[in-house]
């Protein structure tokens, strides 16, 4: 196996070996760009290749619940299917079948699989904040919705990084005002006492 | 780190539309791209980074430029109003704003220091981390992810690079550079601009001495076509086989475009002032009228700023017309 060369990012032509974790920046012989580069063991291990799964050459033996014609080489951690070694992924020292996977990356089991999060707390901040300055007429209606949301997602996890509930707390008390505002003129103005 | 979590941020946001931060976590790199409303992260395991390339980019000089051009077109103009023109008081201050709009973002600018563009390899991604677009945060950056990536890879030593050497420089060889598409490209655009370039410098001499309607005119559909060819050069010559010298040129003309384009409106800027039609009181064809009641023989200034501009489109011209006979030779 070969070890893969690393391209500069603006020409795409292989950086030289003398580049590596070189003092002060280090010109690209094609795009004569500046740059440098900090390189670790990895860069000097040759790409792994994935491994194909072995032929059933013997009769009896267990297959792959996903490929029959595939020896199993072990059972899924989670729903204990057997698995070929093209069908084994292995994640955090457990050894998992695709479906699984796919499962646990929907219900938010996996967490080093979660790529996206909606930031409820900055869209009940939103519907709370953003119609009182832009369309204060619309802020009957959207007042509700904003404390709906930060309601109905105060528990749910916000974003990965750290985040408070201030952002909930403000589109609550925020939502709360115009409601009680949105009410006492609705009042007035039934009752004929708002001109 | 903070509130307890296991990420701590790295220095460094930015991002072209939606903006990117870095986070250290226990055992690998999280990419956060705010979009707004939701969030969408990416991992880096230590284990398989290979390597960090911090490449220096020019946007640190073309901004500095930019605005070191147009601050010194505002703080000219600003002097010549002052005491020459005899600007009122609030046209002043207007312009004052202007100029300080231009050295606030030169001086924001050479204090955020040098950009850079860091791109992170690993086995499977060239991944860049537009966040990181100053070399001081960089940097910053980089040491704090280069201790993490080490505590868990170990350091790379000089000798493992120089063991390796020869199979990493193996790959570097010229012949296994991936190839340079060059499109077949006859240089139309750049002739027609250059060609151009020289009739504009005869419009602005007999323009600058000789009043006439039909000479704006003609003007202004020049600098059009002007503006046409220079974008069909641009793009063109990116794959084609031309000079360096050429493509020079090129940018040189689009400089120079864009210089007469600002002067130009400042120029009108300076007619309106002068002829006391201000902001909101005036329309295109008080415009045109001012314009054309001018020429730049009337004042000294004027008539500088014209001949300047009328020798670099000669020499742009000029120098356009020889390479490209040249390069016409090379590609007969």
């Amino acid at each position: 196996m070969e070890v893969s060369a690393i391209l500069c990012s603006r020409c795409q032509h292989p950086l030289p070996a003398a580049a590596f974790n070189a003092t002060g920046m280090t010109a690209c012989a094609y795009c004569a760009s500046l740059f440098r580069l900090i390189a670790f063991p990895a860069a000097l291990q040759p790409v792994e290749q994935g491994k194909p799964g072995e032929l059933i050459l013997i009769d009896g033996e267990a297959g792959c619940f996903y490929h029959p014609e595939k020896k199993a080489v072990l059972p899924c951690d989670s729903c204990g299917r057997f698995l070929c070694s093209l069908c084994d992924v292995e994640m955090n020292g457990e050894h998992l079948c695709p479906p699984c996977i796919e499962s646990g990356k929907k219900k938010g089991r996996l967490k080093k699989l979660e790529n996206h999060r909606i930031r409820y707390d900055d869209v009940a901040l939103a519907l709370a904040i953003l119609p009182l300055v832009f369309f204060g007429c619309a802020s009957p209606l959207t007042a509700p919705i904003a404390l709906y949301v930060a309601v109905r997602y105060w528990n749910t996890p916000g974003s990965i990084l750290p985040r408070t509930k201030f952002r909930f707390a403000v589109a609550i008390l925020f939502a709360v005002i115009q409601i009680i505002g949105s009410g006492v003129v609705g009042y007035l103005w039934i009752t004929g006492r708002l001109k | 780190m903070a509130h307890g979590s296991e990420y701590m941020r790295l220095p460094g946001r930015g991002g072209s539309f939606y903006k990117q931060s870095l986070w250290l976590g226990p055992d690998h790199l999280l990419s956060v791209t705010n979009r707004g409303y939701s969030e969408d992260y990416k991992r880096f395991y230590y284990r398989d980074v290979r390597a960090i390339q911090i490449r220096r980019t020019s946007a640190y000089a073309v901004i500095n430029v930019v605005c070191g051009a147009f601050l010194m077109i505002c703080v000219v103009v600003q002097l010549l109003g002052a005491f020459l023109w005899g600007w009122t008081e609030g046209a002043q201050v207007a312009f004052a704003l202007c100029t300080g709009l231009f050295a606030t973002l030169c001086l924001v600018n050479v204090l955020l220091g040098p950009t850079c563009a860091v791109h992170l390899y690993t086995a499977v991604h060239n991944e860049s981390m537009p966040s990181l677009n100053r070399l001081r945060s960089a940097d910053k950056a980089t040491r704090l992810l280069r201790a993490k990536i080490e505590s868990v890879q170990g350091a790379l030593t000089r000798e493992s690079v120089l063991q390796n050497a020869g199979a990493l420089d193996s790959t570097t060889a010229p012949d296994v550079a991936p190839p340079v598409v060059v499109e077949p490209y006859n240089g139309n655009f750049h002739w027609s601009l250059f060609a151009l370039l020289l009739f504009n410098s005869i419009l602005i001499v007999v323009g600058a001495f000789y009043r006439n309607p039909m000479l704006q005119i003609v003007n202004t559909v020049v600098y059009l076509a002007m503006g046409i060819c220079m974008i069909g050069a641009l793009i063109r010559q990116r794959k084609s086989s031309m000079g360096k010298g050429l493509r020079r040129l090129a940018w040189a003309s689009t400089v120079y475009i864009w210089f007469v384009s600002v002067l130009g409106s400042f120029v009108a800027m300076f007619i309106l002032f002068e002829k006391g039609l201000r902001p909101g009181h005036y329309d295109y064809r008080d415009v045109l009228r001012a314009a054309l009641d001018r020429v730049p023989s009337d004042s000294i200034p004027l008539l500088v700023l014209a001949l300047f501009s009328a020798a670099c489109s000669l020499a742009i011209g000029l120098a356009g017309f020889v390479l490209m006979m040249q390069y016409r030779r090379e590609n007969r």
